[in-house]
């Protein structure tokens, strides 16, 4: 008999991702996902179990937990990690990676992320130097609060050409 | 998104009450008996009083600050320096106004639209705390204005405007 993850002793109502959870917690989840922001994607998995009951939308922008869902990073403990199980902390989504000293070794698929750490995304375009000494011309894909949206970037103009590369 | 299943939970029910239906009697003794070693092993043990770890969710204790809880070590996500820009702002309000000139304090949200936030809808717009613990509107007011809080807000102030330095577009 299923029962719920979060309390034990109630029956289990409905299955997510993988856990079962009661009926208290799936009208919880229910109206916590309206509450992530419009901007945030996926956003049904945005959210986590506060207490007796309640759950809340997962705080920050969203940038991280978008990033690892398009490359499935699972890094971090149960707390850093959204419903669907991935990452939402920037930090912990570049552990284990590494840094790309040289910008023309960027390749698709690298982690962008900025100066500060504070914020994400995924190069989805390299068209490579035109000549030596020049720099190639890097495309970013991320979850964008600013923009209402996942959008995507030239990392020269948008990024000021600022920030690091983790393969 | 995978849609929310409804687990089949009343079919394995009916399989439990089988399986215990036929369980062959015990005599009354031997269950009392039973029963009272394992209250006593639960209590013992305090298995019986444990909360079950349930979820990433850390309420700070009744005497940790609630500021310091949430910003003590929050990874702050900010896209802008527009963004930076209103996270200092309300870092510096935190440090200098009154709970109640706090409370009234509106900020602008992700797109730069004024007076939509209060401080604490900003704070859980921007900041990630570690381990994840939901803040108490309530609690922060009273909790902001204490020497640790305004330590951890200080450290929070003083990221933001280095973060602001980093990103500054060069210079022609």
């Amino acid at each position: 008999m299923p029962h719920c993850t979060h309390h034990p002793g109630r029956i289990s109502v409905a299955a997510l991702y993988g856990q079962n959870y009661c009926a208290p917690c799936r009208d919880g989840i229910v109206a916590a996902r309206l509450r992530v922001d419009r901007h945030v994607q996926p956003r049904d998995c945005f959210v986590w179990y506060q207490a007796a009951n309640d759950w809340e939308p997962i705080t920050g922008t969203g940038c991280a937990h978008w990033v690892a869902h398009q490359l499935n990073i699972r890094n971090g403990a149960s707390g850093d990690r959204c419903m669907a199980g991935m990452t939402y902390r920037v930090r912990v989504l570049i552990q284990g990676r590494t840094a790309i000293g040289d910008i023309n070794r960027v390749q698709v698929n690298d982690i962008y992320v900025s100066p500060a750490v504070d914020h994400t995304g995924l190069v989805i375009g390299v068209t490579p130097a035109p000549r030596p000494g020049a720099s190639p011309t890097i495309t970013i894909q991320h979850d964008s609060s600013h923009q209402h949206g996942v959008a995507t970037n030239d990392f020269a103009m948008y990024f000021h050409g600022h920030g690091s590369f983790y393969r | 998104m995978p849609p929310m299943t409804p687990a089949p939970a009343i079919e394995t029910a009916r399989g439990v009450e089988k399986r215990d239906s036929r369980q062959p009697p015990q005599p009354v003794a031997l269950m009392k008996a039973r029963l009272t070693s394992l209250l006593l092993i639960l209590t013992l043990t305090g298995v019986g009083c444990q909360k079950q770890k349930v979820s990433p969710a850390s309420a700070p204790t009744s005497h940790q600050n609630s500021v310091v809880a949430y910003l003590g070590n929050a990874e702050r996500q900010s896209e802008t320096d527009d963004q930076r820009r209103e996270i200092q702002k309300a870092l510096e309000d935190m440090l200098r106004m009154t709970p109640s000139e706090l409370k009234a304090q509106r900020y602008a949200d992700y797109e730069g639209k004024p007076g939509a936030w209060s401080v604490t809808e900003l704070l859980k717009h921007y900041f990630v705390p570690d381990p994840m613990m939901a803040l108490d509107d309530e609690q922060f007011y009273k909790d902001v204005g204490a020497a640790e809080a305004r330590a951890a807000i200080q450290r929070q102030l003083d990221a933001v405007k280095q973060a602001l330095q980093e990103d500054m577009p060069p210079k022609n």
